[in-house]
């Protein structure tokens, strides 16, 4: 690619030391520097002019200013191959997405900025698109506006919402799938008999325990690498968003915090995967309160037929 | 009551309108939540048919908007007293204090005679209160008004009887019919029925046939265990009355001339009262004024003129004692619960009153005097003797037939799997070690065997020392699983534990083994996990999810909810919206522009639990109105057969001489009645835990 671009020597070998001494280019040189790496005895100011104004029209370098002083940032022959390709509007358009960086910016953004008619930025965009320079990413935060970065780049999380929004919407299968497998993770952790807790020689009638000396809770690090050894998730995950997980399942009254990142399953929650009439806490003559009714067995109970005309309405009276 | 209709459906439903312009609207909505409640039960279906088929019977505009308190009491003494004492009592109620003659005036039908007839019946009964007024002139007014706590005995009848039953059950089915009338049940009743009796009034209404010792052995017990309670002046005096007598009769004690601010004055007055009130209150439990030794047979007897009545408190801390269980089953399961019953067993009699008495004088205004009377409470509980206990304490009160082994596991299902895979080290694990290779492809050889033998045996070393370092752990907390005594102090120390550990203050270890119940904090805890599942059950688990979520944000906004509780925006709102009709939620409003335009506007959300808990007490309360109500109805439009079936002649004959049809209309009468005793009492207790407890 190099080759396609007609060089100077002097020009040349400035731009080719400027790549290599930035790591992957990105370093900012001054113009004392610059100067300096000039070959020869005590090059002039003049002479730099003139071989930067070079590597400039070729796209070569590029100006940034940095507090108040003037630097210059090499550019690859590729980068500016593809530049040169682009018209004007184009480049001007591309160079302000390329600033965005991962955060993107918004379409009418870059017509404010670039003082373009509407009609140009679109078709630059159009055109810019359609060679695989840049893409439109969809933003969590504004749904309805068009936000531009580079083709190759990954949407920052602030765009893209964190790993429960898939193309901008909070994906609440994933999450509900999700909080599903953490939550049987964690309970198998939280009782002895984990599902199985009525089998069939009645052994699991008695509902047993952990003895309190047993670490029956899990914490997020181990819930985390279980997901992450299941492969279930497409996407990275960290402890945070684990224990985001687990905030909802808290709220949900299906973990409790132990201490801080670590949980256990609730008791309740294991007995709303019974179905009616099952006993989740064990039956025992012992106790009478086992059969009176409770508002936490709520699920195990059947609605009111048609022709119950007794059955009370939590809203009769507020309707 | 329960046992028999185990199938019963749930007894908070949501309520469909089938009438009216806002079904079509609303009918979505609430199909939305049937189904979030049912998940794909058939009750939707039905409910859906419901809808169609107007079958569903919906109360009046009329009944629906009466004041739930006024509703439930009216309804109760419509039921038990008839329209007189209606009439009466719902004037005090509607007007607070009258005295008889401003009764006579509001109730022109009566003659100021009649109206005191009513009113002595209602006073008997505890059903009203009376207040001398002086204030006025010289002449002595007696205002009265109505008293709850008669009310709540009429409420509770049935479940009281019950509870007597349980506890003090007759000692030989076989002498029922002798017996019956020594049985606690009977004695209660009779009280109950009456208001107050003496002993000398119950022998003489049994006749000489009577077992006078068992009848009087009966009586001891139900004084000794607090359910009846000599009946005195206070139980006719309003609380709040009592407390203002005290505290001016103080506060005028107090010479005026002293140098004292008024400040100072008041407080002082303040602080003798609240010792006088109390002492006045705490008197009354006072043993020694009720039983003596009989001198001819040296047992103990009760003095036999003292009027004896039924103590409501005492039946409160029971009921309290049962919701608690129930709230320990849940989080802990039926071992655990069983554990949990003997200690509230052992405490319950002397534990913290259910209301305490102070709350009724009007001091909890004071933010301060609120706050004190918190930090007291949990202190007394603390403090009192007799509301600790220890495991040594529990064994010797658990049921005998009880088998704790097999209850409590102590060893991790992953621990076990690394026990095993220690014992017999696979020779496979060898073959399955991963090769290390370094990034240029080169491959580390393995190390020479007795060199990895060598650091084998270390890491065994390593573990051996870990797993003595566990065991001594579990050496302290003395816990064995294969303890062979099926009552065995260490199982039940591991269930206190448990119950000590839970995410709700069960219980409390003041002193190393030494447990109290944490009544003042777990009464919140009970009070707010009842309610969210309430809600739960109603408006479905997304409902709970949000409520809680604000709950633990205190402010949340919209942005918020979505980012902790993982909901769709679209669907917090359609949620909150409901939340809200039921008071479960507040918003608050935080304007963004100067003329407060709402398009622009933030809204906060959150929880005050006392408007919420509030808002679900009425709710619940004008419910069980409402099923008294349908009851009465029922039997109203039923009264002819009725009538027929309880005539002395047809008793006992029902199947000669009704006709066929006749019977199965008694049949559904029957089954009907049942259904709404079954769920009144249910709701009671779903009620009772935001009206008292």
């Amino acid at each position: 690619m190099s080759d396609n671009i007609e060089l100077s020597d002097v020009a040349r070998e400035l731009h080719s030391h400027m790549i290599k001494s930035g790591a992957s280019g990105s370093r900012l040189f001054t113009q004392k520097e610059l100067q300096d790496k000039l070959p020869g005895n005590n090059p002039t100011l003049a002479d730099l002019m003139l071989i930067v104004q070079e590597l400039l029209d070729k796209n070569l370098i590029k100006l940034v200013k940095q507090n108040n002083e003037l630097k210059f940032q090499a550019v690859d022959f590729q980068e500016a191959a593809k530049k040169s390709t682009m018209s004007n509007e184009e480049s001007l358009v591309y160079s302000y997405i390329e600033a965005s960086g991962r955060e993107g910016i918004w379409s009418k953004t870059i017509k404010a900025r670039t003082n373009l008619h509407q009609h140009v930025v679109l078709k630059c965009l159009k055109s810019l698109e359609s060679q695989r320079y840049v893409k439109s990413v969809k933003s969590v935060k504004y749904p309805t506006r068009k936000i531009y970065m580079l083709y190759h780049l990954q949407p920052s999380v602030e765009v893209t919402g964190g790993p429960w929004f898939t193309e901008g919407e909070l994906d609440v299968e994933f999450i509900n799938s999700l909080l599903t497998i953490v939550w049987r993770f964690v309970a198998q952790n939280s009782f002895p008999n984990g599902f199985q807790t009525t089998t069939s020689n009645g052994e699991g009638n008695k509902n047993s325990q952990y003895a309190p000396n047993v670490r029956s809770y899990s914490t997020a690090q181990e819930i985390l690498d279980f997901i992450s050894a299941a492969g279930v998730a497409n996407v990275e995950l960290s402890t945070a968003n684990i224990r985001s997980l687990c905030t909802v399942l808290v709220y949900d009254d299906r973990l409790e915090e132990v201490e801080f990142d670590c949980y256990r399953a609730t008791l309740t929650s294991l007995a709303q995967l019974t179905g009616p009439g099952e006993n989740m806490y064990g039956s025992n003559k012992l106790l009478d309160e086992m059969d009176e009714f409770s508002i936490f067995d709520y699920h195990s109970t059947m609605g009111p037929t048609e022709t119950d005309k007794e059955a009370v309405y939590f809203d009769e009276w507020a309707l | 009551m329960d046992l028999t209709l185990t199938a019963i459906t749930n007894s908070v439903e949501q309520k469909t309108e089938a009438n009216g312009g806002q079904t079509s609207g609303n009918k979505a909505i609430i199909d939305a939540q049937l189904q979030q409640i049912n998940g794909d039960d058939g009750a939707v279906e039905n409910l859906g048919n419901g809808l169609d088929n107007q079958s569903v019977d919906i109360s009046t505009l009329e009944q629906r908007s009466r004041n739930p308190e006024s509703f439930l009491w009216s309804e109760l003494i419509q039921s038990h007293f008839g329209g007189k004492a209606l009439a009466i009592m719902d004037s005090l109620m509607a007007l607070g204090r009258l005295s008889a003659s401003q009764l006579r005036d509001k109730n022109p039908n009566f003659t100021l005679k009649e109206v005191k007839l009513i009113l002595v019946s209602l006073l008997q009964l505890r059903l009203v209160k009376s207040v001398d007024d002086t204030s006025l002139g010289k002449r002595k007014i007696t205002y009265y008004l109505h008293d709850e706590e008669g009310l709540y005995i009429l409420l509770y009848s049935g479940l009281i009887l019950n509870e007597i039953n349980e506890k003090f059950p007759n000692a030989s089915s076989k002498e029922e019919i002798t017996n019956d009338q020594a049985s606690a049940a009977t004695i209660v009743e009779n009280i109950i029925a009456v208001g107050s009796l003496s002993l000398k009034d119950y022998l003489t209404s049994c006749g000489s046939q009577a077992p006078k010792h068992d009848i009087i052995a009966t009586f001891v017990k139900l004084i000794e265990s607090g359910y009846l309670i000599p009946i005195n002046k206070l139980n006719y005096t309003p609380l709040n009355d009592l407390w203002n007598l005290i505290y001016e009769k103080e506060y005028k004690l107090i010479p005026r001339n002293s140098p004292m601010s008024d400040l100072k004055k008041r407080n002082e007055a303040k602080g003798k009262a609240k010792l006088q009130f109390l002492d006045l209150i705490g008197n009354v439990n006072d043993l020694t004024k009720t039983i003596m030794v009989d001198p001819k047979t040296s047992l103990k007897t009760v003095k036999p003129l003292i009027p004896l009545t039924f103590n409501l408190e005492r039946f409160l801390k029971s009921r309290r004692s049962k919701q608690l269980i129930k709230f320990a089953k849940s989080r802990l399961g039926g071992m655990s619960a069983i554990v949990y019953k003997t200690a509230l067993a052992i405490t319950e009699q002397k534990s913290p009153n259910v209301v305490n008495p102070m709350f009724k004088t009007g001091l909890l205004q004071d933010l301060d005097e609120a706050e004190s009377f918190r930090e007291e409470s949990i202190l007394e509980e603390e403090k009192t003797s007799g509301l600790s206990f220890s495991a040594l304490d529990i064994s010797k009160h658990l049921p005998k037939d009880i088998d704790l082994r097999g209850s409590l596991v102590a060893l991790h299902n992953r621990d076990k799997n690394n026990n095993n895979k220690r014992s017999n080290p696979s020779s496979d694990s060898e073959n399955i070690k991963k090769k290390i290779k370094t990034e240029d492809g080169f491959v580390i050889p393995a190390l020479p065997k007795h060199i990895t033998d060598k650091i084998q045996d270390e890491d065994v070393e390593e573990n051996v020392e870990e797993e003595e370092q566990e065991d001594d752990a579990m050496m302290d907390l003395d816990f064995d699983e294969d303890d062979t005594d099926p009552r065995s102090i260490t199982y039940i120390q591991g269930h206190l534990k448990l119950l000590a550990k839970s995410s709700m203050p069960f219980l409390q270890e003041s002193k190393p083994g030494v447990y109290h119940i944490p009544y003042t904090k777990l009464m919140e805890s009970l009070r707010s996990t009842n309610y969210n599942y309430l809600i739960a059950s109603t408006l479905g688990p997304s409902a709970m999810r949000i409520c809680r979520c604000i709950a633990a944000n205190k402010l949340v906004s919209e942005k918020v909810i979505n980012s902790t509780a993982l909901m769709k925006e679209k669907d917090i709102r359609s949620t909150i919206s409901s939340l809200i009709k039921y008071n479960v939620v507040e918003i608050q409003e935080v304007p963004r522009t100067v003329d407060r335009s709402a398009a622009r506007a933030v809204f906060l959300f959150r929880i005050k639990e006392k408007h919420s808990y509030a808002f679900m007490r009425q709710n619940l309360e004008w419910n069980i109105a409402n099923l008294l109500h349908k009851k009465e109805t029922l039997k109203e439009n039923n009264a002819t057969l009725l009538m027929k079936a309880n005539r002395e002649d047809v008793k006992g004959r029902e199947a000669e001489l009704l006709l066929p049809s006749e019977l199965n209309q008694l049949k559904m009468i029957k089954e009907r009645e049942l259904n709404a005793y079954v769920r009144i009492s249910r709701v009671i207790s779903l009620w009772e835990i935001f009206n008292f407890i």
